[in-house]
């Protein structure tokens, strides 16, 4: 019996945990080469692509654009096509530009309340009269923009606030998403991040 | 015994249907449904999902070898015992060897292999071109000083850090670890109610045969592998979603979807596909509750997404799951069954 512990010792160190093994397998994947996902990050299944060789290079996102970052926003640094992404109230908020005007407001404002994103229950007729009453702005650089509060298209959940500017050829998206309380309480320092570009 | 399991499980149900609010359905899949044991309010083991289902099937085997007395009369009893035993097997096969994951292709994109859910894998290679021999080490139990050792690249992979889900950042102190990414450092991150998001980080050591060393800093979010040259000539690192290796090639030829009229919502969405086995190609159409089966994979059409870009994204969830027709012959032998033990009386009293 007295041998015992070190049978057991001995059956522990057996059991330890032993180092990975590899494995092999042939992959083939073909990728075609896309501008960085607006949402930036890594992707979930569900949202984005998770892809493994998006190694096609990433067009710059500098279109010479400066910024006021609010007070009490913390401010990390972009990349790709997203400039700077900011932490709201627990919420991330993006700038970023893309060539051209990427399709339009109105196809922008489609695919954002669209089941991929917000989701809203809404008709083609509400989208048109929220793109008409949506507020336009110039910002301290003399850009003109379009602020759109989607807070009063969603439900309760996830909502969003964003305003889409001109720079030259590009657009530059400004988007703030999170909870609809969240949106309300930084409603202001969001409207004053956008009016600050230049 | 029987009563006292299905009460058992409706109180897992009723639990984990509370619990999952509050903490995510994988959370409670795993503390009730995937159990054998658990700590109810911390402190009262009880069993779970598992433990219950499978005193319920030796329950039923036990019933059938020594209550039953065999003959004609009792073909119905026994057909749906058989029945109920099958679909507890079946249950149980799938949870072991069903596989999830899915493909996420971009109009125009191909790949033969599709990504996990959850696990997370280290990858190697000695190209990064379109089609290329992989070498994976499976990242789960990952720790500070787990060792991957790729002999045929002639690397040992010592794990220095390894965070199951992390924030990474660029800027700021420069490190010495390299990364495709330009990232220098990250911070562990409480683990999400759905492990799909997160994204894990590890910086490991790189030994060559030459005794060349380098520190490599791998992000999950990474977009593309870290190339890094060693004695044996270039190897791309990358830590990213566990690939399954699929026995066909796919490539999204185009995805289409229509919306009801005056609304925003999805009508359907459909993705129209090439399929290559070796020479041979086919074009399949993949729509909402017409998915592809082969070989024992399915791919359904699960989700798609616009890119600024005007392409489209199609996701497709991919399942391998060898007993998805058990559920069905169970379900035969059950209505058979029944149908034996309540019909033969009736015929014998007419008699």
């Amino acid at each position: 019996m007295r041998r015992c512990p070190v049978v057991l010792l001995a059956a522990l160190a057996g059991c330890s945990k032993s180092d990975p093994e590899p494995r092999t397998y042939h992959e083939v994947t073909l990728r075609v080469e896309q501008p960085a996902l607006d949402s930036g990050g890594p992707a979930a299944p569900g949202t984005g692509p998770a892809t493994p060789g998006m190694t096609g290079s990433v067009p710059t996102a500098d279109v010479g654009l400066s910024w006021i970052a609010p007070e009490g926003w913390e401010e990390r640094p972009g990349s790709g096509m997203r400039l700077a992404t900011f932490l709201a109230g627990g919420s991330e908020c993006t700038i970023s530009s893309f060539p051209g005007d990427v399709g339009g407001l109105r196809a922008n404002v489609d695919r954002w309340l669209g089941p991929g994103q917000l989701g809203a229950d809404t008709t083609g007729e509400d989208v048109s009269n929220f793109i008409v009453a949506a507020d336009r702005f110039s910002t301290k650089g003399g850009l003109s923009g379009v602020f759109l509060d989607f807070t009063g298209l969603t439900g309760d959940g996830k909502s969003m606030l964003a305003a889409v500017l001109k720079k030259d050829d590009a657009s530059v998206f400004v988007k703030l998403m999170g909870p609809r309380e969240v949106l309300e309480q930084e409603r202001d320092k969001f409207l004053a991040l956008a009016k600050s570009l230049e | 015994m029987v009563v006292a399991c299905l009460a058992m499980l409706m109180v897992l149900v009723f639990w984990g249907t509370l619990y999952q609010v509050r903490f995510g359905l994988f959370a409670a899949q795993e503390k009730f449904f995937y159990s054998w044991i658990f700590l109810q309010f911390g402190w009262i083991p009880l069993p779970g999902a598992q433990l219950v289902l499978a005193i319920l099937f030796v329950n039923l085997v036990a019933s059938m070898l020594f209550r039953f007395r065999f003959g004609w009369r009792q073909t119905g009893i026994i057909l749906i015992h058989l029945g109920l035993m099958l679909l507890l097997a079946g249950g149980w096969y799938t949870h072991q060897f069903g596989e999830e994951s899915f493909l996420a292709l971009v109009e125009g994109e191909g790949s033969n292999v599709s990504s996990d859910y959850r696990m997370w894998e280290l990858s190697l290679s000695k190209s990064n071109e379109v089609e290329r021999e992989i070498t994976a080490f499976d990242t789960r139990g990952t720790s500070a000083g787990t060792i991957f050792r790729a002999e045929s690249y002639g690397l040992e992979i010592e794990a220095g850090i390894y965070h199951s889900n992390c924030r990474a950042f660029q800027g700021g102190e420069s490190s010495n670890t390299v990364n495709a990414s330009n990232i220098t450092g990250f911070q562990p991150a409480e683990r999400n109610k759905v492990p799909e998001e997160d994204v894990p980080g590890m910086i490991c050591t790189v030994r060559d045969r030459a005794g060349g060393e380098a520190d490599l800093l791998l992000f999950g979010g990474d977009p593309g592998p870290t190339l890094l040259e060693t004695a044996d000539g270039p190897v791309y690192f990358q830590l990213r979603r566990k690939r399954h290796p699929l026995p066909i090639f796919i490539h999204l030829v185009d995805f289409d979807r229509t919306y009801h009229t005056g609304s925003s919502t999805a009508k359907s969405f459909e993705s129209r596909i090439e399929v290559h086995v070796g020479e041979v190609v086919r074009e399949v159409l993949v729509e909402m509750n017409k998915p592809l089966r082969f070989q024992g994979y399915t791919f359904f059409q699960a989700s798609f997404q616009p890119l600024e870009s005007g392409a489209e994204l199609s996701q497709f969830a991919v399942t391998r799951n060898f007993g998805r027709l058990i559920p069905y012959f169970a379900t035969g032998f059950t209505v058979v069954g029944l149908a034996v033990h309540f019909l033969m009386p009736m015929a014998r009293r007419r008699k």
